[in-house]
């Protein structure tokens, strides 16, 4: 259903529509929320609060961005909050060791090869849990919810050249580590 | 060509690349082994990142954040009753305090002048002067005043707050 139809709806009393919008949001917000907190008992109560403050605000939203962008942004707000009241560093950035690891390109098994396995996968999702937060928040919104520059810029209000930026930052340095640590591992032998 | 870079990769894997250059860098791949070396390993990461099953909320998440709306079942109006009732009562609390506190007698005679008519002007600058000898120093106000917070506080505490505090599934 149209999501301005399911807004009116909602304004309206009817809950089975805001039903509606939790169904078609909470994978997106699942994705912000469970990539920027790491606490597992804390992150089904942070998609709840984000759901309840999405219905507090909704008659402010005039439509001026996606609702899924104005949802996002709700989501990634919250967890800031939360991550303050933790005081978790927000903005630590790539350390410049995790940014010279050298590139092993005589290695004889490439990423590609690699990914196929179950083990290697979990390995890039460890490494991306490693990242700074908005360096992963970035990364999984672009990739899971194949979400554009300018949508992630606007919710997270950064231009979008330096979304740009952290992505690929991001992911030369998931390259760089995946193949790392794949040599270091013995499986190059 | 020189070997083209990690940006220049990553842009042509994300297709951001004019169609023109996307043909110039798919030549100079077919000649490169080094590149095509660095676009496979970007390729592989590209395939980790996109086969991300993501994460799952509990089954009936939706269901249960709607359990904790608000039961009259609409979205919250910044002006609602309760909460034009609870400025209204914050306004007279801050008025009754500040009557309390602050001697106005100086104030109502510096205006009694520009009242209408002299009977309606002296007749209200009486009355408000009586009012403010009445006030001053009473200390039933003060408790009322007092009272009331605790009040605000209560409903604030058992009847606002449960309506948004979180349960677990």
């Amino acid at each position: 259903m149209d999501s301005r139809l399911l807004v009116k709806k909602t304004l309206a009393g009817n809950k089975k529509a805001f039903e509606s919008i939790i169904e078609g949001h909470q994978r997106l917000v699942s994705h912000i929320v469970f990539r920027m907190i790491q606490n597992a008992s804390d992150q089904e109560d942070v998609c709840q609060e984000v759901f309840l403050k999405v219905y507090q605000n909704l008659r402010g939203f005039q439509f001026e961005a996606k609702l899924s962008t104005w949802i996002a942004r709700i989501a990634y707000n919250t967890c800031l909050n939360y991550l303050e009241k933790k005081q978790v560093a927000l903005f630590d950035d790539l350390t410049p060791q995790e940014n010279s690891l050298e590139t092993v390109s005589d290695c004889s098994v490439r990423p590609d090869e690699i990914v196929e396995g179950r083990e290697v996968f979990s390995l890039l999702q460890n490494e991306i849990e490693k990242m700074p937060i908005h360096y992963r928040t970035i990364v999984t919104l672009y990739h899971l919810d194949q979400m554009s520059y300018k949508e992630i810029g606007e919710m997270m209000e950064l231009p979008e050249g330096t979304v740009k930026s952290y992505l690929f930052r991001a992911r030369k340095l998931l390259k760089e580590r995946l193949l790392t640590k794949y040599q270091r591992e013995d499986l190059c032998h | 060509m020189k070997h083209l870079t990690d940006e220049e990769i990553q842009n042509y894997l994300d297709g951001n690349l004019s169609r023109d250059i996307a043909l110039l860098t798919e030549r100079h791949l077919e000649t490169c082994p080094l590149c095509r070396e660095a676009v496979k390993q970007y390729q592989g990461v590209y395939a980790g990142l996109d086969q991300d099953k993501g994460f799952d909320l509990s089954r009936g998440f939706s269901k249960s954040v709607v359990k904790m709306l608000p039961a009259e079942g609409e979205a919250k109006s910044p002006f609602d009753l309760l909460n034009i009732f609870l400025t209204i009562l914050g306004v007279i609390v801050a008025a009754g305090v500040t009557i309390y506190y602050v001697d106005l007698r100086p104030l109502g005679s510096a205006f009694s002048h520009i009242l209408p008519g002299p009977q309606l002007g002296s007749g209200v600058v009486a009355f408000v002067e009586d009012l403010l000898v009445g006030l001053n120093g009473n200390l039933g106000l003060l408790i009322l005043g007092v009272l009331t917070l605790v009040i605000i506080g209560g409903l604030d505490r058992f009847l606002l707050q449960p309506r948004h505090r979180r349960v677990r599934f």
